[in-house]
């Protein structure tokens, strides 16, 4: 997958959101960087508060006064998004790349059928010249997702829908453009688990069938491990750590992570006890300047007490730890 | 196996909700629709075992375990405590009864009142159940705050300034302050980040076997109800399917749907097939369940008898049961 | 964890915020001392008013305020009877006050019980509760109250029971729909899971979290009922000579009002204050600790 002479889909670095509390300004998202290939399924990993859906939104152009974004570099197939308009971005959001969110039913327009929600992406794009075209699209995309009777059902409400259905129907709004990156914030948390594994299930193929990109925005490891090439674990607004999905899950390079897996319960690791993160992440706002997993961590010593950068460690992998190689050897 | 009486035995419980009729259609006798949430539902725990409850949203098991409590009524069947018939006691005779019974709850935001002190919060069960007056009841809640990992200082604080983490541990402290026999833990990690879940499991498994706390633990998650269940019962549409030791639905499951989850259950090891075997379609409305099997209209193994007859219970022996009919009897 | 620090701090109960928020509204404070000041007035009415309000004379019959003509000991002048506008003024701050704080008091506690029976209860006592109520609102507020002062007679102790009869079913709806709300509530149950009694629940875990909007839509009652009470006392039907009411002040003047303006202007300037003060200071409240405005 790694081929050097490849530009990725969308690369980001330094990227930073500030939002004022009343602590003090929050770094939010911390100098992020990272970047999807084309084709590639990111999988980005957190907690609440860690920053994980904000990065994106920032991405987006979606974060509202009086968040502030500043980046060093934002680039997508070839256009500096940086230098873009804001009609421009708009143009880009929803036609080239889409976005679900976590909770279809607040994310859906209550008073608009899903056809009207469908086929508007497409004719705000131009991705239909007429609503006959569009609306014949919509229901080519409710099929799409697997929504039984879709051109019955397209003149339906959301609240019509079950929680599953409309977990697919904001795939099928977020899909109507054939946007070339798909950001799926948490698309199965809200969902039952029979549910959601038809979900993860429907999104692993459409990559595969329309070749596009996805980041996998999520706080359950277990999604990422079935689904991700890459993983991305954030912690406190910052990149804790970065690599191959296998990688990241059999020998983790930052104690958070590791922790993450010893404390998730699976069920191939009933014979083992919990080993639960003690503590809890810190409130979003002001931070000093030291390894933000300090007081959680079990290796702390006197060489985390400082800013600790997100180093390579060979193998395509970074961690934001100073005993990276302990941590994933030991 | 000596013969032990379970600590709760629910035998045939039913409980249905009427769904509420507007004034006209109450003038004019239309009859309410019902929605049965508990269907017959009969199981035992003994003392100082886990009971795991586990189905997906809507399948009635958050219903069943606060029917377990009274805190609805049983339509039908009995529910007995420590030998005494407990489903049809009048409230004020079934008061003593609510200090040995409690209920953990999902939501750490929407189960502490945001109006109370924690002083308040873990000490209301004191001053109903023991008389303490509010100065008492303070200083028994100071005392036990420190063992469910909360200090003294946050007495004087209010539910809006603690995690939703913390705030669970607030939660267990009021209803374990009173040192209960049976304790219902409804969903009690699924609304929390990941590595808060641990902390609270392992606080959770730290007082059953510290105090012998007797569990009936709901869950929708194979994986977490895998490690602290003795047993497990699998509840779909208002039914248990299966039930059995732990060991046995985990390795040996004998219904379909306890096979669904087991397969689409979080694990951190590939899969050697790669692809899971998802169910097909979407829980049926428990107002209107499909007849026969409730399942059939989901399982990628119904035969056409599953469409007609509701499966009977078959035993599998060593206390592990499955109402299926691929199994045993009606062929 | 320095946020987490920071945040807890202070220790902070809802209550104790949102009076933090509303001191830091202008507006509302300014509403707040002038509504006090009427008030302070009204209670204060036999030091501060230069005259008696009832003593009349007929040689100072409709005298202009002072800057017309007028003189300084009766500074807004006189009406029919010659009595000072100012002092009749100040004694009638009393009766405005009154009646609009008894009845949103009385009201208040009535339609609070009657909300949380027919919230948490249901069943026949709602249906019964919720009839009533729906009876009730089919009927214009002031005529309603014109009929029942027809049936019981004019009198301070009547016009109270008139406006209450019907101004329970203000905070009764809103208590009601707050606590169908609030008894689906997880910590309802937690506290009926812990043996707590029907009483307890109701009044010690539902109603703190439902009584702000309740004291801020009492405010804009209260506002409300003066209005209510000065249209009956200028109907006639209110509180009776010689006894002074902003109300009945207006009604009196209405002859006069091209030849001696001041006689209704004054106390309808009154009422507009009190009842715009009074306002602006329920938006504050609500600003400050409606739940819904918070996050």
């Amino acid at each position: 997958m790694t081929d050097a002479s490849r530009t990725p889909l969308l690369e980001v670095r330094g990227l930073t959101t500030i939002f004022p509390t009343r602590a003090g300004p929050a770094r939010v998202v911390d100098d992020v960087s990272f970047h999807v290939d084309e084709g590639e399924c990111l999988g980005v990993v957190g907690e609440s508060g860690s920053g994980k859906s904000i990065t994106f939104l920032s991405v987006l152009g979606l974060v509202r006064p009086p968040g502030k974004v500043s980046a060093e570099r934002m680039m997508f197939a070839g256009q500096d998004l940086l230098a873009l308009g804001e009609r421009a971005r708009r143009a880009i959001r929803g036609r080239d790349i889409a976005i679900t969110m976590q909770d279809a039913l607040t994310a859906l327009n209550p008073a608009l059928t899903v056809a009207t929600q469908i086929t508007e992406v497409m004719l705000a794009h131009d991705r239909a010249g007429s609503m006959d075209e569009a609306r014949a699209a919509a229901v080519e995309m409710m099929r799409l997702v697997g929504i039984p009777a879709a051109a019955k059902r397209l003149d339906d409400y959301p609240h019509q829908f079950s929680g599953g259905m409309r977990q697919r129907i904001m795939i099928a709004t977020a899909l109507a453009c054939r946007p070339r990156l798909l950001i799926a914030d948490e698309p199965t948390t809200a969902l039952d688990v029979t549910i959601q594994a038809q979900v993860l299930e429907l999104i692993a193929e459409l990559r595969r069938e329309l070749r596009m990109s996805v980041v996998l925005i999520t706080h359950d490891l277990g999604v990422v491990v079935e689904q991700a090439d890459r993983i991305m674990v954030m912690y406190a607004g910052q990149v804790v750590e970065e690599g191959a999905a296998r990688e990241v899950i059999e020998d983790a390079a930052h104690p958070y992570t590791a922790g993450l897996l010893a404390s998730m319960p699976s069920l191939d690791t009933l014979d083992r006890p919990i080993h639960p993160i003690r503590g809890q992440a810190p409130m979003p706002g002001p931070m000093p300047p030291l390894c933000r997993f300090l007081d959680r961590c079990e290796r702390t010593t006197e060489a985390c007490r400082k800013s600790v950068p997100l180093q390579p460690i060979g193998g395509g992998r970074a961690s934001r730890c100073v005993w990276a190689e302990e941590v994933a050897h030991g | 196996m000596a013969e032990m009486k379970p600590l709760l035995a629910v035998r045939a419980v039913t409980k249905h909700f009427t769904i509420r009729t507007s004034p006209v259609e109450w003038l004019m006798r239309v009859s309410p629709a019902s929605l049965k949430a508990v269907a017959g539902v009969s199981f035992d725990v003994a003392r100082g075992e886990t009971l795991g409850l586990i189905g997906e949203s809507g399948c009635g098991k958050s219903t069943l375990g606060r029917t377990v409590l009274n805190l609805h009524r049983a339509d039908g069947g009995s529910v007995s405590f420590d030998g005494k018939e407990i489903s049809a006691m009048p409230e004020a005779e079934f008061r003593p009864y609510r200090r040995r019974m409690q209920i953990i709850f999902q939501d750490p935001y929407a189960s502490l009142n945001p109006r109370r002190s924690v002083a308040e919060i873990v000490g209301l069960p004191l001053r109903l159940h023991e008389g303490a007056s509010a100065r008492q009841a303070e200083e028994k809640a100071a005392e036990f705050l420190p063992r469910v990992g909360l200090s003294p200082e946050h007495l004087r604080r209010y539910p809006h300034q603690f995690s939703g983490g913390q705030r669970q541990r607030i939660g267990i402290a009021r209803a374990l302050i009173l040192n209960p026999d049976f304790v219902v833990c409804d969903e009690p990690v699924s609304a929390l980040d990941v590595s808060i879940q641990a902390q609270i499991l392992e606080l959770l498994m730290h007082f059953r076997q510290r105090y012998g706390l007797t569990f009936l633990f709901i869950s929708h998650d194979l994986a977490v109800v895998g490690r602290i269940a003795d047993r497990i019962a699998v509840m779909y549409l208002g039914e248990i399917v299966e039930i059995g030791p732990t060991a046995a639905i985990l390795e040996s499951p004998a219904h379909p749907y306890t096979r669904a989850l087991l397969a689409v259950a979080p694990r951190l090891k590939r899969r050697a097939g790669t692809e899971r075997v998802a169910l097909k379609g979407d829980l049926p409305s428990p107002l209107d369940p499909p007849k026969g099997c409730r399942f059939h209209t989901r399982c990628p193994l119904a035969k056409p008898i599953c469409a007609t007859l509701a499966p009977t219970v078959t035993d599998l022996g060593t206390g592990h049961s499955v109402a299926c009919h691929l199994h045993g009897g009606a062929s | 964890m320095s946020g987490a620090v920071a945040m807890n701090a202070g220790v902070q109960s809802p209550l104790a915020l949102g009076w933090l928020r509303l001191k830091q509204n202008p507006m509302a404070i300014g509403a707040a001392m002038v509504t006090l000041l009427i008030v302070a007035a009204a209670v204060l009415a036999p030091i501060i008013a230069p005259q008696d309000p009832n003593e009349a004379d007929l040689f100072r019959r409709l005298q202009p305020p002072v800057w017309l003509g007028g003189e300084w000991a009766f500074p807004l002048g006189c009406d029919a009877l010659g009595r000072d506008i100012l002092s009749r003024l100040i004694y009638g701050a009393r009766i405005s006050i009154l009646v609009g704080a008894l009845v949103v008091l009385i009201a208040s506690v009535v339609g609070i019980l009657a909300g949380l029976a027919a919230g948490y209860l249901g069943g026949w006592v709602d249906r019964v509760i919720t009839g009533l109520v729906d009876i009730l609102l089919g009927f214009p507020y002031l005529i309603f109250a014109i009929g029942l002062m027809a049936m019981m007679g004019a009198g301070f102790q009547n016009i109270v029971l008139a406006l209450v009869y019907k101004e329970w079913v203000v905070p009764c709806r809103i208590v009601r729909g707050e606590t169908l709300a609030a008894r689906e509530q997880e910590y309802v149950e937690a506290a009926r899971a812990l043996g707590a009694s029907r009483g307890h629940v109701m009044l010690r875990e539902i109603l703190p979290n439902i009584l702000s909007p309740v004291i801020v839509v009492a405010t804009v009652r209260m506002a409300h009922v003066i209005i209510l009470e000065a249209s009956l006392s200028f109907l006639g039907l209110g509180v009776q000579p010689p006894t002074a009411s902003w109300g009945s002040m207006v009604s009196e003047g209405r002859e006069f009002l091209l030849d001696a303006w001041w006689v209704s202007t004054f106390p309808g300037i009154a009422i507009l204050v009190l009842v715009m003060a009074i306002n602006v200071f329920s938006q504050g409240l609500r600003d400050a600790f409606d739940p819904r405005m918070q996050e």
